[in-house]
């Protein structure tokens, strides 16, 4: 028997005409049958596209950042910069003011907020940085978020304007041990006896923790009271580039009595040091010089030693600390022990606070977020009784999407919990940010997703390292042009 | 008019970089439908009929791929000249000398399009120059015909890979007599060009391609229930044992490998080997069975690789078509295994390293050919051996398919991941953040993906002969019988394209 292609077209015809029966039958979308119930596409999907999301908001085209992502400073100025850093080695001054003002690179640009009552915290922030060369330490900003911050995803690309913009080089701060936010341009592998104590793994307060929001002990073992025991940490640079240009390593610990530590800089002893006992935090610096290939510090103690972070800086210029925390809505501070925090803020200094969070709001959709706003503003006025004078700065969620029947769709609530962030961002004299905005609004993560290369996660919430990378960049520009505009209204009368 | 009625026009007609016609989209089967119905009127004259599919698979070219049709007609026309001259040509010298220009030329075009970036960013790395790529094709074509497409970058142009390797096939085969040359241009043209392998094959050869030009339509009653079942078997792979699990779990894992843990990383290594066989097999069983219904067959491409017991046997059943090209027109050529255990080895091992980058222009690639040629040594190597240690048993046999499985899966890391750094990443979090402890909870919160991939893992490793029996179960079923399950699998199917998005899931609180 044979088969003419009549009779398979006529086939397929009754393939699709059965097809098209469905949602005559079941217009709502939904068909149960013995309790189980199927999704049933709508007519035109038939015939309509439905895979290729067609975004609600034409994106620039200049977002596609493949190669076309130049530099953030053009030739010149990065000419310039090197002149700049080679005098401020001699002057130990920066002139960064004459530097032409930065390209704005795609994305559309949502400028920063300041509500009026911080003008005169940002008048002092805009002239500690372009002052950035005169400052003994360098200028921190502390730079908390959610899963979408982590691996050092958005700060990397923030960092990097910044460092190429006023100076400075290395990571920040550091967790000694970390799973999920490892650092892409070094390794760090520690001893296997240290304990981890994280904000994120626990739901008590009064925690024994930093500004990092993490602590490490290790506790000599009560079986062997006579000797001291050891434990180690490592740093193995892997691709030497501006974030991990540090040369000096510093260390935020607690010692309880007779410790020591031992710096072995690529593979050679360098110094071993007591370490102060206390009941507070203590800073131990180590100027290295340049930058390491690896750096191994070995403790000693006979009773226990808490760390509350590493810092890989550089002696002057501007470190932004990565502090993901993720799963959670806004940050806990409130759960820290405030002396802990007091104690490492002294010596810290952060000049400038970034909180981003909101994605793990999103799912849960309702209308009323006054709960959200509650909490953070608890946050909020927790931290500003530790850092009264630092400007603190709100990012807005991101885009994000689900699939509903088949359709990838914005969540609905997104612009709600903006709303909320940004009132409270106003209410507690924050600035804020619409990272929203600045993807292309309503669907542009679907859109961040489908380009090539990706800039989106398939989860349609988390950025791609390359979608990080252009989010903070595009956050740098827009902190730079609000630490220059304030610098120019800097003549205007101060009103503390 | 309906504006929807605009939109199918839209959808049907004109080419959109973003809207490629995929096998996946309803679109397509309203298209094939239509395809058929005229093909009704067109199928008695084999002349009419080439030059019908030919016209639809350009067209179908045309809505996937836009400007590069252009190379695709110059590949045909090219080609098609080649293999007069050197059918024509007298003297050994002139018909050799035809032969290697035209391979040439092949390979020039391949390389411009698929390794431009990869040669220039070598280039500029050794050198330290800061060369960049320009698209001359555009460029042209902008000239000519005041068109306004990038030419600053070079897209690779789909099916140019498969594409190229046929006419090389062709070119060979006609030198070495084992194929007649075509006359007729649209013939040839369509050899290159029919759709339903063209983009991502199988690699079809001339000498069983072209025969069936000419050959009356014939289509027997099991052939069509055979190409039925192909399809909807391939669209089953396709969407939920590929897209289906890549977009709920492996692909956030392969793009952030960092933000998982070990134990998750190594689930994503294993679903992926799962998807890549689903996704690509899928494919060709769509081709295969859209072919055969258009009355041409097409050569099996795949032939339940993950269960070879060494690795040799896996690349005589994974992308068979492939493998067997790589053997008839780069293994021989190199000297096969006529020149002595050495340099057979090392032809073995240069063959799937270039075998690795024609996959794709990136280091990675030529890993993942390392890993598979030095393995294939090893196995020549142990087979020799073998025999005279241990005799063959059924347990040695379990180990070589879990020992090649693993390997296999292994070697997809490097073909799968982003880059370097995403390899190492990966690796470092399967060898520092294991934890194993969280399994449970990654089951937990994986549930949907992680069973839709353990049913794929079952469904590959049941035995053939019980496939066998659902395949010739549906061939002999009555039409309507079989018009059920095709409406029943395309409903089951679209639970699985329209599902929520699996949410963001942290362990480890």
């Amino acid at each position: 028997m044979s088969m003419r292609p009549f009779k398979t077209f006529l086939f397929i015809l009754a393939a699709l005409c059965l097809l098209a029966v469905f949602p005559l039958i079941a217009p709502d979308g939904k068909l149960k049958i013995y309790n189980i119930e199927f999704r049933i596409y709508k007519l035109d999907f038939l015939i309509k596209q439905t895979s290729t999301y067609l975004p609600e908001q034409d994106i620039k085209k200049d977002i596609t950042p493949d190669k076309n992502v130049k530099p953030f400073l053009s030739e010149t100025a990065e000419t310039k910069k090197t002149e700049d850093t080679q005098e401020a080695s001699q002057t130990g001054i920066i002139h960064v003011a004459d530097s032409p003002p930065p390209e704005f690179t795609g994305l559309n640009n949502s400028d920063i907020l300041i509500p009026a009552s911080s003008e005169y915290n940002w008048r002092e922030l805009s002239e500690k940085f372009l002052n950035a060369g005169l400052s003994t330490r360098p200028l921190r900003i502390l730079y908390y978020g959610d899963s979408q911050i982590e691996n050092d995803r958005v700060t990397s690309g923030f960092r990097k304007v910044l460092q190429e913009y006023f100076g400075g080089a290395g990571r920040g701060l550091v967790p000694v041990e970390s799973i999920y936010n490892t650092a892409n341009n070094f390794i760090m592998s520690t001893s296997d006896n240290w304990q981890t104590t994280s904000l994120i793994r626990t739901k008590q307060a009064h925690l024994d923790l930093g500004l990092l929001c993490e602590s490490f002990h290790f506790n000599h073992p009560a079986s062997i009271p006579e000797t001291k025991t050891n434990a180690w940490i490592k740093i193995k640079s892997i691709k030497p580039d501006i974030n991990s240009g540090y040369s000096i390593v510093s260390l935020f610990y607690r010692a309880e009595d007779s410790s020591t530590v031992s710096v072995s800089v690529d593979g050679n002893l360098k110094v071993t040091k007591e370490l102060a006992a206390g009941a507070g935090i203590n800073e131990l610096r180590f100027n290295l010089g340049e930058t390491p290939k690896s750096v191994k510090m070995e403790f000693l103690t006979l009773s226990g030693i808490t760390i509350y972070g590493l810092n890989l800086e550089s002696p002057t210029g501007i470190m932004v600390d990565n502090i993901a925390l993720r799963g959670r809505a806004y940050p806990e501070f409130s759960r820290i022990d405030t002396t802990r925090l007091k104690q490492m803020a002294d010596y810290l200094e952060p000049s400038f606070i970034v909180l981003q969070y909101g994605v793990n709001v999103v799912p849960n959709i309702t209308n009323d977020y006054s709960y959200y706003k509650r909490h953070l503003n608890h946050e909020l006025s927790f931290l500003k009784k530790i850092l009264p004078r630092t400007p603190v700065l709100l990012v807005s969620v991101s885009d994000m999407a689900r699939k509903v029947g088949g359709e990838l769709k914005s969540y609905p609530n997104i612009t709600k919990i903006i709303n909320a962030q940004k009132e409270v961002a106003m209410e507690n004299g924050c600035a804020f940010w619409n990272l929203f905005e600045t993807m292309g609004g309503k669907g542009s993560m679907i859109s961040w997703v489908e380009r090539q290369p990706p800039l989106g996660n398939k989860d349609y919430v988390h950025y791609t390292p390359l979608g990080a990378e252009k989010v903070g960049n595009t956050f740098a520009q827009q902190f730079i042009k609000a630490i220059e505009l304030n610098q120019a209204t800097a003549s205007l009368p101060y009103e503390p | 008019m309906n504006p929807d009625i605009y939109d199918i026009i839209d959808q049907l007609f004109v080419y959109s970089s973003d809207k490629p016609l995929l096998y996946t989209r309803p679109v397509f089967w309203l298209l094939f439908a239509a395809i058929m119905g005229l093909y009704s009127i067109f199928y008695k004259k084999n002349r009419i009929r080439n030059i019908y599919l030919l016209a639809i698979s350009f067209f179908l070219y045309y809505k996937t791929n836009g400007a590069f049709l252009f190379l695709l007609i110059f590949s045909s026309v090219f080609n098609y000249l080649a293999g007069y001259r050197i059918e024509e040509s007298k003297r050994a010298v002139t018909k050799k000398t035809w032969v290697a220009f035209s391979i040439a030329i092949n390979l020039l075009i391949l390389a411009y399009f698929k390794y431009a970036y990869f040669f220039t960013e070598s280039f500029n790395r050794i050198f330290n120059t800061h060369l960049e790529v320009v698209n001359w094709l555009i460029l042209w074509e902008n000239h000519i015909f005041g068109t306004s497409f990038d030419a600053m970058q070079i897209l690779l142009p789909v099916g140019i890979s498969f594409y190229t390797f046929q006419a090389i096939s062709y070119i060979v085969d006609v030198y070495r007599q084992r194929v007649e040359v075509v006359k007729n241009i649209f013939d040839f043209s369509f050899y290159l060009a029919f759709f339903p392998q063209l983009v991502a094959g199988p690699i079809v050869r001339a000498s069983t391609f072209i025969p069936q030009l000419y050959q009356k339509y014939r289509l027997t009653k099991a052939e069509f229930g055979h190409a039925v079942f192909l399809i909807l078997k391939g669209l089953i792979k396709k969407i939920v044992f590929a897209d289906f699990i890549a977009v709920n779990f492996i692909d956030r894992v392969f793009s952030s490998p960092t933000s998982y843990s070990g134990i998750e990383n190594v689930l994503a290594v294993y679903g992926y080997s799962l998807q890549i066989y689903a996704d690509f097999s899928g494919y060709t069983d769509i081709a295969i069975g859209l072919a055969l219904l258009m009355g041409f067959k097409l050569p099996v491409n795949f032939n339940e690789p993950y269960k070879a017991i060494n690795l040799t046997n896996f690349w005589r059943q994974w992308h068979i078509s492939l493998s067997l090209w790589l053997r008839d027109y780069l293994y021989i050529p190199l000297g096969g295994n006529r020149k002595g255990k050495i340099r057979m080895h090392l032809n073995l091992l240069t063959t799937m390293i270039l075998g690795g980058l024609w996959h794709g222009a990136h280091l990675r690639f030529l890993i993942w050919g390392a890993i598979h040629g030095v393995g294939l040594v090893v196995d020549k190597l142990w087979n020799r051996l073998s025999k005279k240690i241990v005799p063959p048993s059924k347990i040695l046999k379990s180990l070589g398919v879990i020992l090649t499985f693993n390997l296999v899966t292994f070697a997809w890391i490097f073909f799968r991941a982003e880059g370097q750094n995403a390899i190492n990443q990966m690796l470092f979090q399967i060898s520092h953040h294991f934890e194993f402890s969280i399994l449970l909870n990654v089951f937990t919160g994986y549930t949907i993906p992680l069973t839709v991939m353990i049913l794929g893992f079952i469904f590959m490793f049941l035995p053939f002969g019980l496939k066998e029996k659902v395949r010739g179960a549906f061939i002999k079923s009555p039409a309507w019988i079989k018009l059920i399950t095709v409406v029943i699998t395309v409903l089951i199917l679209y639970q699985a394209a329209s599902s929520g998005l699996q949410a963001f899931i942290y362990f480890r609180f």
